[in-house]
């Protein structure tokens, strides 16, 4: 009879170890995805964590950091030569329509600004910002899977999805990959959640939603009327009965696997109410994030777990203002004053106060924080109100932090901000650059599904140097 | 278009063999043929003839095993042992039904020392109809279903469930799978009178379906569409990627891009739509056979009835009736046909009413033409009656039941005259007009206004037109009434009635039924004299008012009540020529009327129009030039001679292997390309697929081929043997253990609580608490369960051969804290009274199927007070449900 191998032993022998980005379907299989510790990067990665503000709905360009007084002199004109399918509504062109808000210049770096964020103004020498974003949909969800997948269509894996699987996970209690939606319960993004699954990657990649409350991870809760005294029983004997079924099968090196994942699965148990529990933040942090207004509280509470996710090690963060309907969300058709103001108003003090708390705790060298939604919007009115349409042509994308260099600006749209003229970025380019500053080549990490070696970033991609 | 440009110039540089042999590149890639020599390479070329090696070793009797005996000893590996009948029971359980066996099933099996054993088991358990479930769920793994249309609001298919159902009978039943494989492409096509073949065509519709399409995207939207079927049919049937030359010829594979626009062809015109299907036509005809055969009965009784004593009862009323009861006025013309511009059904019923069936169109204009004995005619009455075939009984076609009349137009036509000379109207009154909607809306011209009813609905009512001056008519002149609807869309009359008057000023008479006509004439005679073609209408409209008459026609009309009808279903199905599900879209139609070659696979830069072809690597047929819609299709793909079922074979006993054995014999079962692994033992491949067609694509006799092989029964352990020899155990010289399926793993944790719903067929079940077969799960795309998706079960949104198997702690969470789970073991403990004596040994038996060993039990006790609690038999039932050994099959 021939000695039994343990499977540890048998992965060593076999030659089949990890390599620098191998995701096998061993290592998801043998070692516990989740549990696996840091892979090797590309190269030195400028920023350990990425924070993504989503501003769900496509959030104006010219109404915010892209600042066009032609628009002003040119209100009320038609805008020549415009096709008419290029927003959502193809019978609602109305005429170019001047911004409703004040634009001051701030910072050493005089970047303009609108009055829709008066505090996160004061932090444009630490912003850099891409104002000839394009992408490929007028539409809300293929824009959405896009800005998220890299795909227009659906069931691709998202990009925290992807930063998980090439680069695995420093917590050893918390998913690698957190999404936070609506604070306000206005509903999820359009198409839910494949705006962060893994698609064809292994599911511990998936994006895990961090509720409110004590609920706050997926089955992180005790069932009802379990006691920590009886949960610590149960924990043993399952120990020793698997431990004792290993023994008499031979399967010892899945369990230290399997034990490995319990005990990871325990303390996550335990990390999810720490990490929500913002008791033990000072008033001074509480406020910084505008914890005391009620007005931006709930989003504030998002910024500030945000940073205390990325404290732990946790790869990729992503909240969402806006829920699901058009007018629940950034997506200013009617009115794109009072929609604006409303969510401006309640994301602007939190997100400049992460950015200062980020600054003032040394993490913003390593945490990468990027701002901006699905699409632009047109600098016409639609017709019937005083909202603009859809505009997948031109919008900003803000970066600060994560070894990003702040105070410049990239990329330049026509005097109405409609498309961009020059150095236009298009999703996989930005996608290129957050994994290149995370350590990863984007035409390096990829995943063979179906025969085809996969990518975020598709067949394109180009880092943007010019602002790293 | 930048991207795309990058793949071709990628493409350019990387191309292997089959771009470099076509070069130089022709000008119009459209017109590119592969290289012949191509067919020749191991996934395209026909079945070969494979001898089943010779073996040395006695007692090696099953086929397969013989292949893999010479390749392990070429090898020098030693073969591992078999497992014990318990272990063995347990594999052939959860691989063939994806259920655990029962402690006693075990106990017999371990008992049984028939010679047989293993093969009534086998047999038995391909007979159950859990095996249907089971493989239904392999099979719905790479027909990427799902039960909503994803993208922006993703809502339900409430009626896709069908194609589920199709398939766990599919397999039940053993349907041959070339047939099984056509009906999916074409079943509506090949088979329409079988409903099984219209649920079928859910394989093409299960992808996901854009639920908001903009002007600028219908195009890019279409093609995604198609690239979905083309990639699902080509992935899952033929492990090639064709979607992969949608923008260029295939990198790697010999696949040039036409074949991929071409293959797309077949689809131009197919789209996704809910049809009525009837599940029980046999039963239907014999229902309705034996209803007829009843009901003439009934009809008789009613007809001798009036030809004798009804004649009897009218004559004695006849001779005592008030004059005024002989009058009416309002009269039913003698004649009527009514027609709608928009090609309204309409049939007259008894009460002299016409009601209208079909779509309601946007606007319409009824047309009522009739002829009058009476020579003068004063006005017309239109009576809006109810149907309960509108909203609240209408009397309107609208969403409310209401109806808008925008005019009314009244004509006298002289035989022999086109021209019909057109009857002012004075004035108009009516029973009853909705705020903003007055009858005189009807006579002002204008389309802006109209008659309504609203909030009156569900009753009826009537409007009375008055000519201007009374209106002479000869014998054969027709009267024409004109009535238009076209001031709000889909707003007409469902059901009407017109009568006229020869008296002056008549009142409208709100509650009076006209009487026609011929009765009044008939009523005015002598009721001895009537002559027989007389007595019928006389007949009709006396015998609702003779009680021994009405008596006979309840009986008639409760009997007629218990017709039979067809057992319809909406079914969700891929098919052409019928109305498409149409969700929010700016597209004119759900698909574009032709399908183009695509340069570069850019929707603006179409190429020129692409007509139906097979893939030609694949094809080997002179049938050409007869391919052209999707039932040509289905036949070649099953085609082993001509087409592509030799690939079809091999790709399908791969994936059989694969699921009875952990690892296919082509470790990537979606992708036999280039790019995908090469089969570790050929000639067994090969063996198998013609085995498969020799069994006329029966499926079962090759799983009881597979599982009898020593090669299932073999233990897991690793040797250090294999281990150096065989790493990846490519020989099969040991088994392959696994972890359970997430479904295997709820559906078996249901059985050991003895909560198990086994019901099959029918709509998903949306609550997670259900207790039916985790197969019976409503799968909706936006919203995956957390439980399920820990345990990688698939969300629906691409064709996966082969689920990952990942440990996570995701998984211990979920079963440690799934309310399912506890739930469930709850149940456990709170059966256990019934197995008081020894509640330990009964729970690990009914998890493990064997006892507690001495140290498991003292384990156990440890979670239990000297009388246990109910929390603590939970606890321990708990513990047992989430155990490794439950968990994974060894």
């Amino acid at each position: 009879m021939t000695a039994l191998l343990s499977r540890r032993e048998w992965l060593r022998r076999a030659g089949n170890g990890f390599g620098a980005m191998a995701l096998s379907g061993m290592l998801a299989e043998e070692a516990g995805f989740a549990a696996e510790s840091v892979r090797a990067s590309h190269h030195p990665a400028a920023a350990q964590s990425i924070i993504w503000l989503f501003l769900n709905g496509g959030p104006s360009q010219i109404d915010t950091w892209d600042y066009k007084p032609e628009l002003a002199k040119r209100h009320g004109q038609e805008l020549r030569g415009l096709d008419p399918t290029t927003g959502f509504f193809p019978t609602a062109i109305g005429p170019v329509m001047t911004s409703p808000f004040a634009f001051r210049q701030y910072g050493e770096c005089g970047h303009w600004a609108s009055e829709l964020f008066p505090h996160l103004a004061h932090h444009v020498d630490d912003m850099a910002f891409l104002h000839a974003c394009w992408a490929d949909s007028n539409n809300h969800s293929p824009a959405l899977f896009q800005m998220n997948s890299g795909f227009t269509r659906q069931g691709m894996p998202c990009f925290g999805a992807w930063a998980a699987y090439g680069l695995g996970n420093v917590s050893h209690n918390l998913p690698s990959f957190v999404v936070m939606t609506d604070p306000w319960q206005r509903g999820l993004p359009k198409g839910h959640g494949q705006n962060w699954t893994s698609g064809f990657l292994p599911h511990p990649c998936q994006g895990t939603v961090l509720g409110a409350g004590p609920h706050a991870l997926p089955y992180a809760t005790m069932p009802e009327g379990m006691t920590p005294e009886r949960r610590q029983q149960q924990r043993d004997a399952l120990s020793t009965l698997n431990r004792e079924y290993a023994r008499q099968s031979g399967f010892e090196d899945r369990m230290v696997d399997r034990l490995a994942t319990f005990e990871l699965a325990m303390r996550m148990q335990s990390a999810a109410p720490e990490v929500i529990d913002l008791g033990s933040e000072t008033a001074d942090t509480q406020s910084l994030y505008g914890l005391n207004d009620p007005r931006c509280a709930p989003f504030g509470r998002q910024c500030l777990i945000a940073r205390r996710l990325v404290e732990r090690g946790v790869r990729c963060v992503q909240i969402f203002s806006g829920g699901t309907e058009n007018e629940q969300s950034w997506d200013g058709h009617q009115n794109i004053e009072t929609n604006h103001r409303r969510f401006a108003s309640e994301t602007d003090q939190p997100i400049a106060g992460l950015l200062a708390d980020l600054k003032q705790r040394g993490l913003l060298d390593s945490t990468l924080v990027i701002c901006n939604g699905e699409f632009g919007r047109l600098p016409i009115v639609q017709r019937g109100g005083s909202g603009r349409d859809h505009n997948p042509h031109a919008f900003t994308t803000w970066l600060a932090g994560g070894g990003i260099r702040g105070g410049v600006s990239f990329g330049e749209t026509d005097e109405l901000g409609f498309q961009g003229i020059q150095d236009r970025v298009s999703i996989p380019d930005l996608h290129a650059t957050l994994l290149w500053q995370l350590g990863l080549n984007h035409e390096r990490l990829t995943y063979r599904h179906q025969g085809r070696d996969f990518r975020l970033t598709d067949v394109s991609g180009r880092v943007i140097r010019e602002i790293v | 278009m930048r991207r795309v440009w990058f793949w071709w110039m990628a493409v350019a540089c990387l191309s292997g063999s089959f771009a470099q042999a076509a070069e130089p590149m022709p000008v119009d890639w459209t017109q590119r043929r592969i290289d012949p020599a191509l067919r020749e390479g191991w996934a395209y070329r026909p079945l070969q003839t494979v001898a089943i090696p010779a073996v040395d070793s006695a007692g090696v009797v099953n086929p397969v095993d013989r292949f893999l005996a010479a390749a392990q000893s070429r090898a020098g590996v030693t073969p591992n042992p078999t497992v014990d009948r318990r272990a063995l029971l347990r594999r052939l359980s959860f691989t063939l039904t994806g259920l655990p066996p029962a402690a006693e099933e075990v106990a017999a099996f371990v008992a049984d020392d028939a010679p047989d054993a293993v093969d009534r088991c086998v047999d038995r358990l391909l007979a159950s109809p859990h095996y249907g479930i089971r493989w239904a769920r392999h099979w719905l793994d790479i027909a990427r279903f799902a039960e909503s249309h994803g993208y922006e609001h993703d809502y339900d298919r409430p009626t896709a469930h069908h194609y589920r159902d199709f398939v766990v009978q599919a397999w039940n039943a053993d349907q041959p799978f070339d047939e099984f494989v056509r009906w999916q492409i074409a079943g509506d096509q090949m088979s329409p009178q079988d409903r099984l073949a219209w649920m079928a065509t859910g394989f093409l519709a299960a992808g996901p379906h854009s639920t908001q399409i903009t002007k600028r995207e219908v195009e890019r939207q279409r093609y995604d569409e198609l690239d979905d079927m083309v990639m699902t049919i080509s992935t899952a049937l033929l492990g090639l990627n064709v979607s992969c030359a949608r923008c260029h010829d295939h990198p790697y594979d010999p696949i040039p891009q036409a074949d991929f626009y071409r293959l797309a062809a077949f689809f131009t015109r197919t789209v996704r739509s809910d049809v009525e299907v009837d599940f029980d036509p046999a039963g239907f005809r014999t229902a309705q056979a034996e209803f007829v055969r009843k009901h003439a009965a009934f009809e008789d009784a009613v007809a001798r009835y009036e030809a004798t004593e009804l004649r009897t009862a009218y004559q004695q009323w006849r001779r005592t009736a008030l004059p005024e009861r002989l009058r009416s006025t309002w009269l039913l013309p003698s004649t009527m046909a009514v027609s709608s511009k928009e090609n309204l059904v309409w049939t007259e019923q008894a009460d002299g009413s016409w009601s209208a069936t079909g779509p309601t169109p946007k606007h319409d204009e009824y047309r009522l033409r009739m002829q009058t004995s009476a020579r003068r005619v004063t006005a017309i009455r239109l009576e809006a009656l109810t149907d309960p075939s509108m909203t609240h009984g209408g009397p309107g076609r609208d969403a409310d039941g209401n109806f808008a009349l925008s005019h009314v137009e009244a004509f006298a036509r002289v035989k022999g005259d086109h021209t019909p000379s057109a009857i002012p109207l004075a004035r108009a009154v009516a029973t009853f007009e909705q705020f903003e909607g007055s009858i005189a809306g009807v006579l002002d011209k204008r389309d802006e206004t109209a008659w309504g009813v609203d909030p009156q609905l569900g009753r009826p009512h009537a409007a009375a037109f008055y000519f201007d001056k009374p209106v002479d008519l000869m014998p054969d002149d027709e009267l024409e009434i004109r009535l238009a609807f076209r001031t709000r869309p889909a707003a007409s009359i469902g059901r009407l009635r017109v009568s006229f008057s020869t008296m002056l000023n008549p009142a409208i008479e709100e509650a009076t039924t006209p009487i026609p006509e011929r009765v009044i004439s008939a009523l005015q005679q002598n009721p001895f004299a009537l002559t027989e073609n007389e007595w019928p209408a006389v007949t009709r409209w006396f015998a609702p008012q003779d009680a021994e008459w009405q008596r006979l026609d309840d009986l008639r009309r409760d009997h007629a009540a218990t017709v039979p009808r067809p057992q319809m279903k909406t079914v969700f199905v891929a098919t052409e020529g019928r109305p498409a599900i149409r969700l929010h879209t700016q597209a004119a139609e759900e698909y574009l009327p032709e399908t183009c070659f695509l340069v570069r696979g850019d929707p603006a830069n179409p190429l020129r129009v692409a007509n139906p072809g097979v893939l030609q690597i694949l094809d080997r047929g002179e049938s050409a030039a007869v391919l052209n819609d999707r039932a040509a299709l289905a036949k070649w793909l099953t085609d082993h001679e001509h087409g592509a079922g030799a690939l079809l074979a091999r790709v399908i006993v791969n994936r059989l292997w694969q699921h009875h054995f952990g690892t296919g014999l082509v470790a990537t079962p979606d992708d036999f390309g280039t790019r995908g692994s090469l089969p570790s033992h050929p000639a067994l491949l090969e063996w198998l697929a013609g085995e498969l067609i020799r069994h006329h694509w029966q499926i079962k006799p090759i799983q009881r081929l597979l599982v009898t092989s020593t090669a299932f029964q073999r233990s897991s352990w690793l040797t250090t043997n294999s281990a150096a020899n065989d790493p990846e155990n490519q020989l099969f010289a040991r088994w392959t253990s696994r972890r359970l399926e997430a479904e295997a793993i709820r559906d078996a944790m249901l059985v050991f609580a003895d909560a198990l719903d086994d019901r099959l067929d029918g709509p998903s079940e949306r609550e997670p608490e259900h207790r039916r077969r985790s197969l019976y799960r409503f799968i909706k795309r936006s919203a995956s369960d957390p439980w399920f998706a820990s345990f990688d079960a698939p969300d629906g949104c691409r064709v996966q051969g082969r689920r990952p198997q990942t440990t996570s702690p995701a998984q211990m969470l979920a079963l440690m804290n799934g309310e399912q789970t506890h739930a469930l073991a709850r149940i456990m403990a709170e059966r256990r009274t019934t197995n008081a004596d020894d509640p330990i040994r009964h729970f690990v038996q009914r998890v493990l199927q064997r006892d507690p060993s001495p140290i498991e039990r003292e384990s156990m006790v440890r979670l239990l007070d000297k009388s246990p609690t109910v929390e603590q038999w939970t606890d321990l039932c708990h513990v047992l449900l989430s155990l490794d050994e439950f968990v994974y099959l060894d």
